[in-house]
């Protein structure tokens, strides 16, 4: 909001008030912090007076003190505040006295000096709070009166507890906020050693979520740079359009990308991917390390593109989840939502970690990407926003390691957003949540899925609900009394193969509830026995395989 | 006989808790645990190799599960030698493509290895969904499990 500096004092105020905290928000939102040191806010402090200066001041000492990180908008909005011209006594609060200022000054200074000892938690609750106590603030009647000690006595208030709750183990969890600021930090480094200004940074709860902040990312951009002169109508148009889909943090957040991106000469350049910057610095990189490490350069480059995984088995999963996500963007637009339960996730890219290391110090850009890589589900980076993805908060495996999620989600996101896999496969969330009947089955064209579904129904049910024709008598299961082995005749058309049975068993050892587990496998269609076919599992006959003596 | 008990007790295992810890263990020549079979040379007329590996105190995890759920371990109370077989013969039906040839019994089982249990010595397999179950003195194919699914040969993943 541009202030008019003809307007009176009173009027002034408010507007500044209203400007600051339009910049406060913003400012927040961003994690986008000035940097202004305390003797600048001192300058101000002496060239200004009134309460409303002071607040300002304080929040905005506070702030600077959060992050090392330059604020374009605030910046802007500081500037304002310097050229906007101060009246002393337009009806406005009386000035302090300079001893006062100089006592607050000095409370002030040691309490922000006590914050800064705590920077790693709390980062969100603290200015709240600050932010609430000016609010508060602003409106006491008393406010001249009381002055700028009273302030610096609240502030020192709020420090002390907060710095109570820290030492004896608060109740707040920092974690995420600190892991967030952390990976911010990483990609502002970065951007720096890729050249490129800083990006505003957009966090995506879920990729679901990152596909929506995109899509409006992109319509906000063009509208704003298709307004000719109008670019903050254009914005309004767009944050109306867009109200509903993204939470106002996010649009505000997106809205500055498109406020940004309108003052460069291209503005759909704001959008541009950073990747070409990006593989250039990453093909050096390869060189580099392949000439450190004396490996050839196709070798160091493949497990760098690749990001071969230490753990075998993690690659597969990595790239079926991400091929699930897809999917499920793809064909489920809209999902509903619940609440989910916290779980460690693995961390996939220890080999690119591992390259980093072996390079040495002299790729910290490539240690940059190994820990997004590691710490993100995925990173968007274009030149002017970039869209971070929260790596999901719970991820069900099966025995084998490949994601399956018995009854719902294999993996799931903290907006409730998630995927279903069954036994690595991908499949519609009501297969895992209900299970599917057999009508429901026989129509899913995928053959992959049915099968699936007919898993999660079990062999044995579906053989019966879909009275497929029984090869052979049921015979008894070797070792496993009471139990039988049926074989039955698969038609071609239900799973897309030919001579293929099924031999259904029973599982010879109690589940934990007690159950008995019933599976089916898959065998030749050469048999004309579930003995027979049960003995060629193990690559024995079916006089051998009946002599078995034990079974578990 | 011995106990479920005495024998994870003895090779400081652990099995889920339902598992009747006061069952007897059976040992025997031939026996099936989930998708893993041991059976003794005895029972198939084959000849395998004598293996020449002693069974170590921490036991040998003939199959082990990607997240550690699925892992048959073996270990013995006396004297036992186990040689895994050769990759070349034990892994070709892993991924490979359909050849009815290769379906023909008796000439494509996928064997693990080759275990020997001293006499008066007994070798045990442990999992923790199935408990244990015992092998005689004798020489063994230890096999694992598969599947044709239409296309080709795989090892079942339980």
């Amino acid at each position: 909001m541009e202030i008019d500096p003809r307007l009176p004092w009173p009027v002034l105020v408010d507007h500044a008030w209203e400007s600051w905290r339009e910049g406060f928000a913003r400012a927040w939102l961003l994690r986008d912090y000035p940097v202004s040191g305390p003797c600048r806010c001192v300058r101000w402090m002496r060239g200004m007076s009134g309460a409303g200066r002071l607040e300002h001041w304080a929040c905005h000492g506070l702030l600077s003190r959060l992050a090392a990180v330059r604020s374009t908008v605030v910046g802007q909005l500081e500037r304002r505040w310097l050229s906007a011209p101060v009246s002393h006594h337009h009806g406005g609060p009386e000035p302090t006295s300079e001893p006062e200022i100089a006592e607050a000054e000095a409370v002030i200074a040691r309490e922000l000096d006590r914050l800064d000892r705590h920077l790693d938690a709390r980062l969100l609750e603290l200015p709240r709070e600050v932010a609430a106590l000016t609010a508060a603030w602003e409106h006491d009647e008393a406010r001249p009166e009381a002055g700028l000690t009273s302030f610096a006595d609240a502030l020192a208030g709020i420090v002390g507890r907060y710095e109570d709750e820290w030492q004896h183990g608060g109740t707040a969890e920092p974690g995420h906020v600190a892991a967030r600021f952390e990976t911010e930090a990483t990609v502002r480094r970065l951007y720096s050693r890729l050249g490129q200004p800083e990006p505003v940074v957009l966090w995506a709860s879920s990729p679901r979520h990152a596909e929506t902040i995109a899509e409006v990312l992109l319509d906000v951009c063009v509208t704003a740079s298709a307004g000719g002169g109008f670019v903050e109508l254009g914005l309004d148009l767009a944050a109306d359009r867009h109200r509903g889909r993204l939470d106002p943090q996010t649009l505000a957040a997106v809205l500055e990308v498109a406020r940004r991106s309108s003052e460069l000469a291209e503005p759909a350049r704001a959008l541009l991917p950073v990747d070409a910057a990006l593989m250039r610095l990453e093909a050096h990189a390869v060189r580099h390390l392949a000439v450190r490490i004396g490996e050839p350069e196709d070798d160091v480059a493949t497990s760098f593109w690749f990001m071969t995984p230490g753990d075998d088995a993690a690659a597969p999963a990595e790239s079926r989840l991400r091929w699930a996500v897809e999917r499920e963007l793809a064909e489920n637009p809209r999902r509903e939502r619940q609440r989910a339960t916290p779980s460690d996730d693995g961390a996939p890219y220890d080999a690119i970690s591992a390259l980093a290391d072996r390079g040495g110090d002299e790729l910290p850009a490539v240690r940059d990407v190994a820990a997004l890589r590691r710490d993100l589900f995925a990173w968007s980076g274009m030149r002017g926003a970039v869209i971070l993805t929260e790596p999901p908060e719970t991820v069900r495996v099966d025995a084998a390691g490949r994601l399956h999620g018995e009854d719902d989600f294999a993996v799931r996101w903290a907006d409730g957003w998630g995927v279903s896999l069954w036994h690595g496969i991908s499949v519609p969330r009501d297969l895992v949540t209900d299970g599917w009947g057999v009508s429901r089955i026989m129509a899913e064209p995928n053959t992959e899925v049915r099968r699936c579904a007919i898993e999660r129904m079990g062999w044995p049910e579906f053989v019966r609900a879909a009275r497929l024709r029984a090869v052979g008598a049921p015979a008894p299961d070797p070792a496993n009394p009471g139990h039988h082995l049926q074989l039955y005749a698969l038609p071609p058309e239900l799973l897309d193969r030919d001579r293929v049975c099924v031999l259904t068993c029973t599982n010879a050892s109690l589940e934990r509830d007690g159950s008995r587990r019933s599976y089916g496998l898959f065998v030749p269609d050469s048999f004309s026995s579930p003995l027979a076919a049960a003995a060629w599992t193990f690559g024995l006959t079916s006089e051998q395989y009946a002599r078995l003596e034990a079974a578990t | 006989m011995t106990t479920l008990r005495s024998v994870l007790t003895r090779h400081d295992r652990e099995v889920l808790g339902h598992l009747d810890r006061e069952a007897q263990v059976p040992v025997v020549a031939f026996g099936r645990q989930g998708d893993v079979v041991v059976v003794a040379d005895s029972v198939t007329g084959w000849a395998s190799t004598q293996p020449d590996a002693p069974v170590p105190p921490e036991g040998i995890p003939v199959v082990r599960g990607e997240t550690g759920g699925n892992t048959h371990l073996l270990v013995a109370d006396g004297g036992a030698r186990f040689a895994w077989a050769d990759e070349g013969t034990a892994r070709w039906a892993d991924l490979g493509p359909f050849d009815p040839e290769l379906l023909d019994v008796g000439t494509d089982r996928r064997r693990i290895g080759t275990l020997a249990v001293d006499p008066g010595a007994v070798a045990y397999l442990i999992h923790e969904e199935h408990g244990a179950i015992g092998f005689a003195p004798g020489r063994y194919a230890v096999l694992r499990q598969r599947e044709f699914d239409g296309f080709g040969v795989y090892d079942v993943l339980d």
